[in-house]
């Protein structure tokens, strides 16, 4: 990542704490929002839920996938996060949890989003080794759409989600 | 700071004021042997007290293993560093440091593999005349896995003080502590041998 020179990087630079690392280079940034023409234009692509209890990290990605054009609603408190989701269930089309936090986790944030609403769809991510049976494991009606690995740069992640809510209504923004 | 740190068993203080504990063997609220409960209000407040108790502890010829659940492995040699531990990457290499996954420790093939490897530790530690092994464990996947039950039976399964020279640090996210009942808190008060609450 140091060796990059053709992307100028933000990240997470809380050296002694992170737990995890995000990724947002200029270039990213405007990915999906540059070209109108691209199909996107200036209607939201989708409303996220964004749930990491790093602040720093919550507000990366929040302003990266804003500025590639989603709608974010981005949260510390998972506990918070639920009730927003709950009040506005149908709004949301996808969740982008942080695996552990402290509390009430992602794995059973998600659960409780998908009993809510099962059409969401649901993207776990982590800075740690991922093993997505461990999951299935232990929540083995909950289905989880994905998992992000961090660091992760904002292009992949946009990409990740796009085809992730691709594969369920092309993107449908149920508010608009 | 609410104790007199050898007689009262539940110690409150903030952060700063327990990690300062840690300077001074006579005023350390781990005492050696002991299992002892830490429940700790943010992740900054366990950075800060288990990097100042393993920079004091390493210096004492202790080994420290630390089981991290909400701060990656890297995150907790940078607060290491950050803390004063001289030279981290020499302690890990020469086994007088491990950070570990605590989720892989407590979940992977049963509640008590961080325990086993510090207990493992031991007889090494013996041999090499060092003065005893210390293990933060944060127990935090036992909530995230909901195994409320298996944690309960792993704290009482284990000692209120040890005979040998094996400290056990259980730590816990106070939003974790949180969601056990109040029998469940006081359970836990009561086995260990003394409770740091981080306010």
């Amino acid at each position: 990542m140091s060796g990059n020179n053709d992307e100028n990087f933000y990240r997470n630079n809380n050296s002694a704490s992170s737990s995890a690392d995000v990724i947002l280079s200029k270039q990213d940034a405007g990915h999906h929002t540059k070209n109108t023409n691209e199909g996107y234009g200036d209607k939201p692509l989708a409303r996220l839920l964004i749930v990491d209890d790093e602040y720093d990290i919550v507000q990366v990605l929040k302003l990266g996938l804003q500025q590639n054009g989603f709608l974010v609603n981005a949260f510390t408190n998972p506990q918070e996060a639920l009730q927003s989701f709950k009040s506005n269930a149908e709004s949301y089309c996808l969740l982008l949890s942080d695996v552990r936090m402290p509390g009430l986790s992602g794995m059973q944030l998600a659960r409780k989003v998908k009993e809510t609403n099962p059409d969401v769809k649901v993207v776990l991510m982590t800075a740690f080794e991922i093993k997505d049976n461990e999951f299935s494991k232990v929540f083995p009606s909950t289905q989880v759409d994905g998992f992000i690995q961090k660091p992760v740069r904002i292009r992949e992640l946009t990409d990740k989600i796009l085809s992730i809510i691709g594969q369920s209504n092309g993107g449908s923004n149920k508010e608009d | 700071m609410t104790a007199n740190p050898y007689s009262d068993r539940i110690v409150r203080g903030n952060s700063l004021e327990i990690a300062e504990t840690a300077i001074e063997k006579k005023k350390s609220l781990i005492e050696p042997g002991s299992h002892t409960l830490l429940v700790y209000n943010d992740l900054k407040a366990f950075r800060e007290i288990y990097s100042q108790y393993s920079r004091a502890l390493l210096h004492q010829n202790e080994i420290v293993v630390i089981g991290t659940q909400y701060e990656t492995i890297n995150g907790v040699k940078n607060t290491l560093r950050l803390a004063g531990v001289d030279d981290v990457e020499r302690h890990l290499n020469e086994g007088t440091l491990f950070i570990v996954d605590a989720q892989q420790g407590y979940q992977n093939v049963d509640s008590r593999g961080m325990w086993k490897f510090a207990m493992s530790l031991l007889s090494r530690a013996k041999k090499e005349g060092r003065q005893g092994v210390t293990g933060f464990g944060d127990a935090g996947s036992f909530f995230s896995f909901e195994k409320i039950e298996e944690l309960m039976q792993y704290e009482l399964s284990l000692p209120h003080k040890y005979e040998d020279t094996i400290t056990n640090v259980c730590s816990y996210h106070l939003k974790d502590f949180e969601t056990l009942t109040e029998a469940q808190q006081q359970t836990l008060f009561d086995h260990h041998f003394k409770s740091i609450v981080v306010e």
